[in-house]
């Protein structure tokens, strides 16, 4: 199969192409998470993303049956949007000098990353309806559910890191 | 300069949402520009008139914080943006562009409401009560922007499936 589309004829070639990004997005994300889990102070913090990081990893593989399915192979096109939001996620990080903050910072670049997976998959599993891959649409939106508690989990951790981030200051 | 403290955390991320914001400014003209559906073009145009007000927001913030809204570029924004115009590039015109177009401001929205929900928090657990209401109005704006997203989706998948 040809992957690289010039123009994108139909709404089934942009799903291809959306799922192909979100697989890059995916994989950057488990490079990335590593990282995070290693700088991160607080106990719970670090559990919730050490717990992301194996969820990721299943959120992989369904993004990896659903393109095997529908365009033959699974091929990550690079999502240059994950690449700068983790940037910024590294620079917020190196930028903090003290390690309360440092678990704030981190939060608010997980954050980001959390949301951006939301529109991402949200748009997918709307084109999985649209195209009517039903089974597609309740793989996306189990993986939605998952980003979705995350970033809940995210804020609850936040509510107890900044307190102590100001603190600290 | 190293970040040290909560505020000086949540001065920086303000100065990252100034830069977002003031990018979003720059893209919407062209992305109105491009929508075939004209509840679509519509959405734009309102959320750019939104966007100015968010601007203005921010900018009494800074001047309550006696800090300087420029220094930073967002660059979250950025590769959210050069994504959305590749995308926006590569679908043919008509109500296939118009779902690209969705699927790249949803994400925009995704990342102000991020933003803004965590300076939020942040201005709340900093006793700046007054600026958070203010953070609170735009976070509204731009989850109802995303809602509104969703709706026109809807119509435009409905002539998306027509045409094919």
């Amino acid at each position: 199969m040809k992957l690289v589309i010039e123009k994108l004829p139909d709404l089934r070639a942009l799903y291809i192409k959306q799922l192909r990004v979100l697989l890059s997005a995916e994989e950057q994300i488990l490079r990335g998470l590593p990282t995070m889990i290693e700088v991160a102070t607080d106990t719970q913090l670090k559990q919730a993303l050490d717990s992301h990081l194996k969820e990721s990893e299943v959120q992989v593989t369904r993004l990896r049956k659903i393109l095997g399915q529908i365009a033959g192979e699974a091929e990550p096109l690079k999502c240059k949007a994950l690449t700068a939001l983790i940037d910024e996620t590294e620079d917020m990080i190196e930028d903090s000098s003290h390690e309360a903050v440092r678990d704030a910072a981190l939060i608010t670049g997980a954050q980001r990353i959390e949301h951006y997976e939301m529109a991402a998959y949200g748009a997918a599993r709307h084109f999985a309806h649209v195209l009517g891959r039903d089974g597609d649409a309740e793989l996306l939106a189990q993986t939605l559910q998952e980003e979705g508690h995350a970033d809940h989990l995210f804020t609850s951790i936040a509510g107890r890191v900044n307190p102590a981030a100001k603190k600290a200051a | 300069m190293g970040v040290d403290s909560m505020e000086r955390l949540f001065v920086n991320e303000l100065k990252d949402l100034y830069s977002a914001e003031t990018q979003i400014t720059k893209a919407l003209p062209k992305m109105a520009k491009a929508a075939a559906s004209s509840d679509l073009r519509a959405a734009f145009e309102h959320h750019m008139r939104e966007t100015e007000g968010h601007i203005q927001r921010l900018e009494q913030i800074f001047e309550m914080l006696d800090e300087s809204p420029k220094g930073k570029t967002c660059d979250g924004m950025k590769g959210i943006l050069d994504e959305g115009e590749k995308s926006m590039k590569e679908a043919k015109d008509g109500p296939l562009r118009d779902e690209a177009m969705i699927a790249g401001a949803q994400r925009v929205e995704h990342y102000e409401m991020a933003a803004y929900g965590t300076l939020r928090t942040y201005a709340e657990q900093l006793g700046k009560q007054q600026i958070a209401q203010i953070l609170e109005k735009t976070l509204y704006e731009e989850k109802a922007a995303d809602k509104k997203l969703t709706e026109v989706s809807e119509k435009v998948h409905r002539e998306v499936r027509r045409a094919a």
